[in-house]
Parts: structure tokens; sequence; C-alpha cells
């Protein structure tokens, strides 16, 4: 019998915090990293230069590559480069702006004639004229998807190569601003000849840019079109990698495999404001962040309780705690940036006051002590504290609350059936119409703050079929008076497009219209 | 043995047909309208009812589980509610890209495990074989997407040696293995150590050593074999587990596998997507079952004599 080393218990009891300590050390290392030694300085600004690669490190999933089947809102980044429209939607004012089409102007109260282009091939050089467009918008009239911005068109006729007439159903004033939105990018006849399947991966526009490669949830990439009608873009290529997980996408940005990271962690910025290889770009968003009320619900249907939950949280902090100020607190249903925005902002202050709050709260004749109010939210961009401090501030004014926490899909069945009293979420809000149709209006398919009130419906389709924009956003101005006066929601925040990136990617736009990236002026400086 | 492998493998038809109702039906109850989803924002009353239409979903249960076994029947698992392209091919590239992975994985697991649970074992008490019981501890413990980024922060942000995600290369192949394939090592070990323990203490082996064997004899030949069977019961349920959804180092390598195809579906109720993964999987586990059985066969006497 040979004697064999015994690890006394001593021993064991040194090993096991040592190699703990060992792990946490490489656990917790430094949250940004190291600038790349040797790294060139990189010319802050200058002349653009042409040429170079670009890997964009993508958050939500890209979907499909057909505008008028559009499922996922980063397939947007796909369709705003390869693809044009017949207007572009100005990055301030989303104004529509002459694309392929020049000139246009409303022949009666539901005709519109637009003039267009003559000069544009598609890249397989087949032309762009009225026939093209036609046929584009056509199948886009046919398709589900699309329904949202289709909805009032009639007919498109294309009487000669440069004219096409658009008749709508009722007289609708959006009717060029939503020739301007993806879901109706001018698609290349020879391309949809080919088929719904093939045109899900691969694309024939006029666009900037060519589809090149599609690896579906991996890899899609971008080449310029060398016979662009446009500006010639910069960059030769743009790689866009699928990098859904938070923090691998911040590693990949950190490591160098990517040039840019779409929406760090909130949490994370301030640390990449440190590296000096790293910005941080905040770009408008018209996207909005409200808490929604059931204003069916038997408690949430009194006034004065509404009115003091409004009063009773705190946008502004929970913007700088929870978000890292990299938000913008809302102050009307419409961000500035949306079509109108500006002008049917209704000037409603909406001021934080507890003790105001409280006092409501007592006049409103509710039995707080009864009172437990359910929240279903989806969650913000920055996370779960934006839900708990809520839920916090509320609390003080003396409304206690249960936050129920379901995945997005049966939270949306939740406010489907009216079975929630808070509903914090987020939505798109493009525009007057579309934003109040789709969130607010009983006949939509949503219908999730069951409003339940018939005169509402008749003021946003008096609203929608004004052909003046001056009397319009006026009608439109007093719908959101009405909803910010009786407290019909809690406005919290307008969205931002957040982008990490590295210093030597300039002139790179990310579109109000949920952050898309045009790549189009963007080069990369040596 | 020829009967036994093809009375198992018909058995395989009635419990796949009977897993993919049952996943109808959870479907069917579950919340959440597909059409609507694959709507999102834009969705309108008319556009969901067209797409109802279009995609059979106002058919009765009865008659969109006959079409989905008909189609399956011919490899054709419908078009996905999100991309609208067919689903039987990248099924089949997920799938294969998770094989990749989880193969890889599984070998470097058992490579490394059964051995150094053997050494543990014969080498009971010493240094080494506490130093590995501490190891596999952290193993077991440590949540798989944390060791994924704790890998991805030292090799690829930090010493730059490795790319962080992805599958282009094949540098991407180690840090996701190396993640995946903590956790079955530290089962294989301590299994295999726990199995050998139990069979060193039998008295055969004494016999054994007395009739002169070598040590290395009678650990390899006599111990291990014995030691086999519920080592590969442990290696066949993980072999099932990292085929069907090594979803974590998935997501965090965004490696794009099966794992993170089927959560994705699930999140956005893409059913076609959803029965396809369930239909593969229960096929997947119905196979790997057969096979342990048959090795239990091949490696213990007892078993073919009796089965």
């Amino acid at each position: 019998m040979h004697k064999r080393a015994r690890l006394g218990p001593s021993t064991t009891r040194i090993l096991a915090p040592l190699l703990t300590l060992v792990i946490l050390v490489v656990a917790c290392g430094p949250a940004g990293s190291p600038a790349t030694p040797g790294a060139t300085g990189g010319a802050a600004a200058g002349a653009p230069v042409s040429g170079g690669t670009l890997t964009y490190g993508q958050n939500f999933p890209i979907q499909i590559a057909d505008p008028h089947n559009q499922k996922g809102s980063a397939d947007h980044a796909i369709f705003f480069n390869v693809y044009d429209r017949l207007v572009e939607l100005d990055q301030q004012t989303l104004q529509p702006k002459p694309s392929l089409a020049t000139s246009w102007k409303a022949t009666s109260d539901t005709s519109w004639e637009l003039k267009l282009r003559t000069d544009v091939k598609f890249s397989d050089g087949t032309p762009f004229n009225a026939a093209a467009a036609k046929e584009s918008l056509d199948r886009a009239m046919n398709s589900a998807s699309a329904k949202a911005f289709t909805g009032n068109f009639a007919s498109v006729e294309a009487p000669d190569a440069s004219t096409l007439v658009i008749k709508t159903k009722t007289p609708y004033a959006q009717t060029i601003f939503n020739l301007g939105v993806g879901q109706l990018s001018i698609v290349a006849p020879s391309a949809m000849k080919q088929g719904n399947e093939w045109l899900a991966t691969h694309a024939i526009g006029s666009g900037p840019y060519l589809l090149t490669e599609w690896t579906p949830n991996e890899r899609f990439v971008l080449e310029r079109n060398p016979s662009y009608w446009g500006p010639k873009p910069y960059l030769d290529k743009i790689v866009i990698k699928m990098l859904t997980n938070d923090s691998s996408r911040l590693a990949a940005l950190q490591s160098g495999d990517v040039d840019v990271a779409v929406a760090p962690p909130a949490q994370s910025v301030k640390g990449l404001g440190t590296d000096a290889n790293l910005a941080v770009v905040r770009s408008p968003q018209v996207s909005v962040w409200f808490v929604m009320y059931n204003l069916q619900d038997p408690v949430m249907r009194n006034l004065k309780f509404r009115q003091a939950l409004n009063l009773a949280v705190n946008r502004e902090a929970l913007n700088t705690q929870a978000c890292e100020g990299l938000l913008r607190t809302a102050t009307s249903w419409l961000p500035p940036e949306s079509l109108g925005g500006k002008e049917t902002d209704p000037g409603v202050k909406l001021e934080y006051n507890p003790d105001k709050a409280k006092q409501l709260l007592a006049e409103s004749g509710v039995n707080l002590s009864s009172v437990k109010l359910s929240i279903v939210p989806q969650v913000p961009l920055c996370g779960d504290p934006v839900i708990l401090a809520i839920q916090e501030d509320l609390r003080k004014v003396g409304v206690a609350s249960d936050i129920v926490k379901v995945d997005a899909v049966t939270a949306n069945d939740r406010y489907q059936k009216g079975q929630y009293q808070l509903g914090p979420q987020g939505w798109q809000a493009l525009d007057p119409d579309s934003s109040l149709r789709r969130t607010w209006s009983d006949k939509g398919p949503f219908a999730y703050p069951h409003v339940g009130r018939p005169d509402f419906e008749s003021k946003i389709d008096q609203a929608s079929s004004t052909l003046d924009d001056a009397k319009r956003y006026g009608l439109y101005k007093d719908i959101f008076k009405q909803m910010l006066d009786e407290a019909w929601f809690m406005p919290v925040f307008y969205q931002m497009t957040i982008v990490a990136q590295t210093k030597k990617l300039q002139g790179i736009r990310y579109f109000p219209i949920l952050g898309t990236p045009l790549f189009g002026g963007a080069w990369l400086s040596k | 043995m020829i009967r036994f492998i093809a009375g198992r493998l018909l058995s395989l038809v009635p419990v796949v047909l009977g897993v993919s109702f049952v996943a109808f039906l959870v479907l069917q109850l579950s919340p959440g309208d597909p059409a609507q989803l694959m709507l999102g924002e834009n969705a309108t009353a008319e556009g969901v009812a067209q797409l109802r239409r279009e995609y059979a979903l106002d058919q009765p249960l009865p008659i969109q589980f006959g079409a989905f076994l008909l189609a399956a029947l011919h490899g054709d698992f419908g078009r996905s509610f999100a991309t609208r392209t067919a689903v039987a091919p990248e099924l089949l590239r997920r799938f294969g890209n998770t094989v990749e992975l989880a193969s890889l994985a599984f070998g470097l697991a058992l490579l490394l495990g059964v051995p150094l649970g053997i050494v543990a074992a014969v080498r009971r008490n010493s240094l080494f074989d506490h130093a590995i019981r501490l190891v596999v501890l952290v193993f077991v413990s440590v949540p798989v997407f944390w060791l994924g980024i704790l890998l991805i922060y030292l090799f690829a942000v930090t010493l730059r040696w490795l790319p962080s995600t992805g599958h282009d290369k094949l540098e991407s192949f180690v840090l996701p293995t190396l993640s995946l394939s903590a956790y079955s090592l530290a089962i294989l070990v301590r299994m295999t150590r726990a199995s050998m323990l139990e069979v060193l203490a039998q008295d055969y082996l004494r016999t054994a050593r007395a009739k002169g064997l070598r040590q290395r004899v009678v650990i390899t030949r006599h111990a291990f074999k014995n030691a086999l069977i519920p080592i590969i019961t442990i290696t066949g349920l993980q072999v099932g587990f990292l085929m069907t959804g090594a979803v974590l180092v998935e997501t965090v390598f965004a490696w794009p596998g099966i794992g993170r195809y089927l959560v994705d579906a699930l999140f956005g109720r893409d059913y076609p997507v959803i029965r396809a993964c369930i239909f593969l999987f229960s096929v997947i586990f119905l196979l790997v079952n057969l096979v342990v059985d048959l090795l239990y066969a091949v490696i213990d006497p007892r078993i073919r004599m009796s089965g």
C-alpha cells in the first residue's frame, strides 16, 4: 500500500477563496476598453473620403427585404438604403421633399398629381417611370402590411411616363406624406416579377446601395450602387451584423469587430465617453414612451384621479436617474420632429407636483386604501428601473400599485382585453393621423386605451380630411389639448436614437423614423 | 436486435405526432394573434383579416394540423410568418450551425471530462482530486451567459486574440465552444468520478489486482467498462440538451443556431417555425434515446442477453 499525498482541509480552505478571488478580479475588469495601442488619431472632420467598409452592429432583427411586406422595425435599414421613395421626408420636420417625384399638387379633394424624374434607372438597368411607380404602389396597396398607409388610396394611374395620379377614397391630407415611408418604397417591376419569396431576400431598387448578401439573422451586406442617380455614396460596402445581445454588441464594438453598436445599454454610455476612439451619437426619434390609461376601468375613469397621477411622477428625475439623461421628457403626444409636431403642440404645462396630486386625489373621491393599480409594462429603452421609479412616485402620493411582468405579446393581449389599469409602453408617432388611428382609435385593431368616445373618432376623421395645413394643425392641436387636459395618458419620454460608433465614422444620419441609418452620406476617415 | 431497432423506429411516429399535436394546441391556446404580430404597429383591421386568410389561420385546428402533417411528409414546413421564406431550409441551416457548435463543445467535454473523472476517482482525495472538484463546482454553478461575456471581455476586448461574436471565421468557434462545454464537462467529470468510485470499491477488482494485473489494465478494462452505463446515460441527456438549444450561448455570441431560432419564434408567435422546431426536437430526442439504449446493449452483455 503506497502513501498518497492527502490534501488536508486547511489547504482546501485556502484554495477555494483564492480561486474565487481570481475569478472576481477577471470578471470585474475595466468596464471600458483600453484604446488600441498605436491607433491613429483620426481626422475629426475634413473632406469626405471615398472608400472603406463599415461594419454595423444591429440590435433588432432584420426580417425581410421586401418593403411592401415589412415586418421588423430594423427592415427599414435595407429599404432606405437600397430603395427610393417618391418623396423623401425631411430629417427635422418629416415634411415631404422631392425624391423620385419632383413636384406634386392636389387637383381635387381626392386626387393628387405627381411629376416624376425621368433620368433614373433601377440597379439592373430597367427604367424608372410612372408605370413602374404604379406597379410598385399597386403591390403595396394589395399587401396587408402597408394597409396602414395605403388604406385610403383608391387607385394609382400613370397617364404618361412622368406623371402619376393618386386618387383617394375620401379627402386625405397626408397622401403625399405617406409616400415617404419605407413600406411604400419603389420596387423595380423586374424584381416584382421574380415573386414574393425572391423579394423577401433580394432587392432591385434605385437607391444608393445594392443588397448583395442576405444571411438570415446573421449578416447583410450592402455595396455601392454604381448607377445611383444621386450624389455618389462614399462607402464601398456596409456589413450589417445581427447582434441582439446588448453586452456582446457592446463588446464587439470595444473589440473592434464592429464600427457601430446601436442602442448601447444606458449604463455603459458614460464609460464609452472615456474611450478615445468611440463617440456616442444621440439623434431624435419620432417614437414616444408613455403610460397608457385604461379609460374604461372604473377607477381610471375618474378625471381627477388621472390628473393626479400625471402630477405625481417626476419625469425629469426618471430621465436623469434611470436613463442617464439620454432621452427627452415629453410635453405632448407628438414629438417635435414628427409631421406637424411643433404646430400641433397645445403648450399644456406638465408639472411635477406631488402635493397638488395628493389634493386632487382627495377631491377625486377614490378610496385609496382599496386601490391597487395593475401596471402591465412594455419595457422602455432604459429598462426596468423606469417602471419601478413610476411605481415609487405613485406610492409617495398614496397610490399603491402592482407590476405585472409578462412578455410583450401577452402584455398586448391584456391591453386589448382591458385587463390593466396602467400600461407603460412605446409607440411610433410619425404624424398626427396614423398615430391617433393606431394608438387611440377604437376602430383600429388595437384600441388599447378603450377611449369610447364617438366624437373623438369623428374629430380624427375630420382632421385627416382637412387639406388646408393651418386648419388641420389647429384641429389636431385641439384634440391633443383635450387629451392632455383630461389626462387621457401620462406623457413620459420622446425617444432618442442612441448609437455608439467609431470616431472615424462621419456623415451618417439616423432617420427619425425608428432610427434607421442612412448610409448615403456617410464616410470613414482614415 | 434488428427487430428491436425497427420497433423503436416505428414507435417514433406516434410519439412525434402526439408531441406536434400538443404543440399545436398550446399555441392555439396562448395569447397573441400571429396575424396581428406579423403586422406589428402598422396593423389595420383589414390587414389582419387579409393575413389570417392568406395563412389559413382562420381554419379549424384539425384542418390546420392535417395540412401541416401532409406538408411535413414532403419536407415542407411552410413559410415563416416573420420572413415569409421557407422554414425547412433555414431550419436545416440553423440546426447545422448548432450541431457544429454542440459537437465541438461536447467533444471537448467528453475528451477532457471522462479522463479527468477517472483520474480524480483513482487518486481520490489527492490535491489533484480536490482541484478538479473545485473547478467542477465553479463550472456547474456559473451561468453560461456570464461565462460567455467574461470570455469575450477577456479574449476579444482586452487581449484581442479572438473575435467577440459571429460565425464567420475558424477562430469564432473557440469562445462559444469553451462557454458551452463548461457545464457538460463538469457534469461528466462528476458522473465519471462517482461511477468509477462505486466500481473501484467492488470485490472483483481486488481479485483482478490479486491476479497480478497492472493498475492501468485494471482501471481501463475492468473498472471503466463497468462504470460506463451511467456515463452513457448522462451523455445522452447532454447531447439532447446541446442539440436543441444552447440558446444563451447562441444569443451572447450571435451564433445563428436552432435554439435562438425557436426562442425568437416563440416570442414572435411564428407558428410555422415553432411547429417545425418542436417536430425536429422530438425526433432528435427519440433518436438519441434509441442510440443510448443500443449502446447499453453493446457495452453490457447482460442487457443484450436479457433484452
